[in-house]
């Protein structure tokens, strides 16, 4: 093709320099200090996390590293459980079990729930009338009830948690999806990708989903600590990870039994859960707000 | 040459017809309801000559951006058929149709809806390329410069995004991806609407000159007559889902054969106060009535200052005939006009 | 003409957002004439809609009135307390929108909604505001104007919205009635009957009618005097058929020249204003319009032209001014509009 410009070059100035959603999403979360605080605390329990993998202060099923009920000292500094295992070791390993059920979760949900949103929302038609007709079906049940019933029926693992939350979890993600697919399928810059020859793969993955990011990273950071909380609750009951892996839930419920002697057995967990459950709520917070197309500036 | 070459242009099987686009009895009728429907584009022919613009005019809802999407097939027709260089589209589904469409594209009206805010220029403009693997890797970027030069942006500016640009820019931006699969037919849907007049007026300049040097076909949509008798070789005004009005543009707005393009003539404001003053209004009585029940025998009576009611204007419909050489009216009286 | 009914002196309104401060309107002064119709046009940017509603204090958040005076009827409407300027607002001058969508409520019948518009800056009786409310609905000429009153915004047309805006607008008789592109969002022929209508209330009531558009046709038919608004600055007033025929600006005249005519010849080059409306934020050095001026001079990269007077009545800021381009730069022959092109004198240094 002939390069001869077929008019000059216009005159150089463009639009006053805009941030992009990301880095304008990123100059408001910095402000956000609570968000801020959440995201470093977070950091802090994966580190430990990844920590306990190779280390702990004391083997954490290890049985009479000293006295039992032994209030924190300079050796434990949380002190002993009720068998005499170290506080502080079990509460690291713990940190791993919710951490992987929380993200586990939402990552299961995020790979079925995403698709079929997708799907559902783009194509329309037969697929789209099953799934809705699923998911609202689904909706007057509590999501807590289903989970329950499936782990009792597949039995306590932490595999089983996981497959129990995300058996409902796919569902409000795959709502969400298809809300923003149907809302985004109209826009003109769609329209122009399908003219300009694109696959529907290549509109769903490469236009549809890349604009619905900040919703669904929103969603999936809130399901976290829903996730992390539900494992703690069913660990609490006996429901949760086996014996001897230790898991936040379960360390306050062998705790409760001697909370009149040594309630550091019951507040360590209670604290590292709660401030966990925090930490994400916060950040999700500040993920909302700062991804609000409808709040920039 | 390089994306020429590779885009190889299936022969018409009996190409006897020299038009470019070929539209036969287009209907459209759009679900609104239980048991209604928006007729929004209502058996419409016409047929787009290879190099010319046709323009396309009418007040907003009588159906121009679906007979333009309907043209380029991004909807499904209810019934009727779309011929491309003599290839029947309405006939053509999945990867036959997509291998069709590097021969169309579209521009259209909002230069902030049309590109991805996620995709940086450079991949916009590359889209087309990609999707078809016309070329890659330094060819294809390139190519994108190229087409960017063409456009008249800098070429350097690939890697911004469109909120860096103004509604212009962004214009020029959607034209660049338009040309790249070097289609024979592009749709401007309203594709200047959105832009300040001084800004309209680059724009224009650039289609007419992209039009001369790559030898374009354009569907040119608008409602502003001015713009469009301007670029336009011939003009078709649409009522209510019908063309009631095809000329060539200089005739139509001369001597319009139709008493709805007089009245829409008449209502256009010429920025020349002596003139403008002394200019009388023809006025139409009444609102556009709806697209799901419209008007029995000609569309245009309940408005129509000539009309003769309730025959035939109210029960017969007048059909799009030649009025004079090559200028169709749909009017029953149109030497009235 | 007798004396104004409004001043605007030096009006000055800013923005301050958090990328700094935005000078959207910056010393605008104009006086309003009982009865004229005087228009404002300009791209969009240019601050028509800002100083529209800097008029009725009406500026949103984060925009402020820095500086300046606006009067009305011997008071500087500036300084009147918010209850003095809510009477104003409404009696004496009416405000109609570009989407009459948003500022009719949806959820209250229009000819209830005129009526309250009537109640409150007059004493009657609630059935006589609806009856005229009625009559003015008539007087705008709304088809079957009783049982529209009836009707909710929604179950109106376009037009007739912004019809029943207008209505609402004269509700009250008012002395100024500011109008900010009351028919962009409408297809021409309706926008044709309500520019007539507004023509006719011009001439019937003697209200003075302040006209914001886009469109020079609009200008050219409606008014007898014209502001042309340039980055928030207005860089040429006068009467209309001056302006349209003699611009003395290059931007009104590079306005005029852009804009295709469903009265010329065919296939004319349109000539276009290359480059774009300066970002307010920053507004370019001395003239505003240099960087895109096809006839600047040296000292129009420095030097901040004011309006002065260039024909009777007529006024403009530039140095240059169009009769001095025409004799020195040979405009007319210029065949298409770039910066720079005419003068030669500054090529190439834009750039620094
Ligand atoms: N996807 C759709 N579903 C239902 N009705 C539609 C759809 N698209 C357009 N319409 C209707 O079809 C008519 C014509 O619309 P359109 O082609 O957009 O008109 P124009 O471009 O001339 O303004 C309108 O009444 C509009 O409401
Ligand atoms: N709410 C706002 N915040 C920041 N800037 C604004 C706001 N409203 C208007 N502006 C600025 O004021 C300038 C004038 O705007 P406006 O009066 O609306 O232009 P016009 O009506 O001529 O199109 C624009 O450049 C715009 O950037
Ligand atoms: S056919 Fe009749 S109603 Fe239709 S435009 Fe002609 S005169 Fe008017
Ligand atoms: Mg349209
Ligand atoms: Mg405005």
């Amino acid at each position: 093709m002939a390069a001869t410009p077929a008019t000059v070059v216009a005159a150089e100035p463009i639009a006053p320099a805009q941030a992009s959603l990301w880095s304008d999403a990123w100059r408001k979360l910095r402000r956000n200090r609570l968000a801020l605080g959440g995201a470093v605390y977070l950091t802090l329990v994966v580190v430990v996390a990844l920590t306990a993998l190779v280390w702990t202060p004391y083997p954490m099923a290890e049985v009479g590293v000293g006295i039992p009920y032994s209030a924190p000292s300079l050796q434990h500094w949380l002190g002993l459980d009720t068998i005499g295992r170290d506080v502080l070791s079990r509460l690291m390993v713990g940190a791993q079990v919710s951490l992987l059920v929380g993200v586990g979760t939402q990552l299961v949900v995020l790979a079925i729930g995403v698709p079929i949103g997708l799907a559902a929302g783009y194509f329309r038609g037969v697929f789209d009338q099953v799934t809705t007709f699923v998911i609202n079906l689904f909706y007057g049940v509590p999501n807590l009830l289903v989970a329950l019933i499936l782990v009792f029926l597949l039995g306590p693992s932490l595999t089983n948690i996981i497959v129990a939350i995300a058996a409902t979890g796919w569902m409000d993600m795959a709502r969400l999806v298809r809300g923003q697919t149907l809302s985004l399928r109209e826009r003109d810059f769609i329209e122009a990708s399908r003219a300009a020859g694109a696959r529907p793969a290549k509109i769903l993955f490469g236009h549809v989903l890349p604009n619905a990011l900040g919703p669904i990273i929103v969603q999936a950071t809130f399901g976290v600590p829903a996730a992390i909380l539900f494992e703690a609750f069913m660990s609490f009951l006996g429901l949760g990870v086996p014996p001897p892996m230790p898991s936040w839930g379960s360390m306050a419920a062998d705790g409760i039994t001697a909370i009149r002697i040594a309630a550091n057995l019951v507040i360590a967990p209670a604290v590292a859960l709660s401030l966990t459950l925090m930490a994400f709520n916060f950040v999700g917070d500040g993920l909302r707000d700062a991804l609000d197309p409808r709040q920039r500036r | 040459m390089t994306a020429e070459a590779l885009v190889d242009v299936p022969q018409p099987a009996g190409a006897s017809a020299p038009a470019l686009i070929r539209v036969e009895n287009l209907v459209k009728h759009f679900p609104a309801g239980i048991g209604q429907t928006v007729k929004a584009v209502d058996g419409v022919s016409f047929d787009i000559k290879p190099g010319e613009t046709l323009g396309l005019v009418g007040e907003s809802g009588c159906g121009k951006s679906t007979l333009g999407r309907l043209v380029m097939q991004l909807i499904p027709v209810s019934s009727g058929k779309v011929f491309l260089d003599g290839v029947e589209l309405t006939r053509l589904r999945g990867e036959k149709l997509r291998q069709k469409r590097r021969e169309m594209q579209i521009i259209f009206q909002d230069p902030f809806a049309s590109l991805d805010p996620r995709m940086t220029v450079g991949d916009i403009v590359a889209e087309p390329l990609v999707n078809f693997r016309v070329m890659r890797g330094r060819k294809l970027s390139q190519r994108v410069q190229e087409l960017l030069r063409i456009v008249g942006l800098n070429p350097n500016f690939n890697n911004r995004y469109p909120h860096e640009f103004s509604g212009g820019q962004r214009q020029r931006i959607g034209i660049a991806r338009a040309l790249a699969l070097n289609p024979k037919l592009i749709v401007c849907d309203e594709a200047i609407s959105a832009l300040d007049v001084s800004i309209q007026a680059q724009i224009v300049n650039l289609l007419e000159d992209l039009q001369r040097e790559f030898k374009l076909t354009y569907l040119f949509i608008a409602h502003d007559l001015s713009v469009v008798r301007h670029i336009s070789d011939r003009v078709m005004v649409m009522y209510l889902g019908k063309i009631i009005e095809i000329a060539d543009s200089v005739e139509t707005y001369s001597s319009p054969k139709h008493p709805y393009t007089k009245a829409l003539l008449s209502a256009i404001p010429i920025p020349n106060p002596k003139i403008q003053r002394g200019r009388r209004l023809v006025e139409l009585s009444g609102e556009i009535p709806s697209p799901i029940s419209p008007p029995s025998g000609c569309r245009f009576h309940t408005r129509c200052p000539i009309a003769h009611l309730p025959t035939p204007c109210a029960d017969v419909e007048p059909p799009l005939e030649e009025k004079r050489d090559a200028h169709l009216a749909a009017c029953h009286f149109s030497q009235d006009v | 003409m007798a004396t104004p009914i409004l001043q605007v002196k030096d009006l000055q309104t800013q923005f301050t957002t958090h990328d700094g401060v935005v000078r959207a309107v910056d010393g605008v002064s104009f006086d309003l004439y009982p009865g004229e119709s005087l228009g404002i046009v300009g791209e969009s940017g240019s601050g028509k809609s800002v100083t529209a509603l800097s008029l009725l204090r009406l500026v949103p958040n984060p925009g402020r009135i820095v500086g300046g005076q606006v009067l009305f009827r011997n008071d500087d409407l500036l300084q009147l307390s918010d209850e003095e300027m809510r009477e104003i607002r409404g009696r004496d001058i009416a405000m109609i929108f570009q989407d009459p969508q948003s500022s009719l409520n949806p959820v209250l019948r229009t000819g209830f909604q005129i009526a309250e518009a009537m109640l409150a800056h007059q004493r009657s009786t609630r059935s006589q505001a609806l009856r005229r409310a009625v009559e003015l609905l008539r007087r705008v000429r709304i088809p079957a104007a009783e049982s529209r009153a009836k009707d909710y915004p929604h179950q109106l047309s376009g037009g007739m919205r912004q019809r029943a805006m207008i209505a609402m607008g004269l509700a009250n008789a008012p002395a100024i009635v500011v109008a900010d592109e009351p028919t962009t969002a409408l297809d021409v022929t309706v926008q044709a009957q309500i520019l007539e209508l507004l023509a006719d209330l011009n001439h019937e009531l003697g209200a003075a009618v302040v006209m914001i558009t886009h469109n020079m046709g609009v200008v050219a038919g409606l008014c007898t005097r014209v502001l042309v608004m340039y980055a928030g600055q207005i860089v040429e007033q006068g009467p209309v058929e001056q302006i349209f025929e003699d611009p003395q600006h290059p931007y009104t005249w590079s306005l005029l020249k852009s804009i295709p005519r469903v009265d010329a010849v065919r296939h004319e080059r349109l000539r276009s204003i290359e480059g774009i409306a300066p970002d307010l934020l920053r507004p370019p050095r001395g003239c505003r319009f240099h960087p895109r001026c096809p006839f600047r001079v040296e000292k129009c990269f420095s030097d901040d032209p004011h309006l002065i007077e260039v024909k009777p009545d007529q006024r403009a800021a530039c140095w240059v001014t169009m009769d001095r381009a025409r004799a020195e730069m040979g405009a007319d022959d210029l065949l298409d509009i770039r910066p720079g092109s005419a003068s030669g004198v500054q090529a190439g240094r834009l750039v620094e």
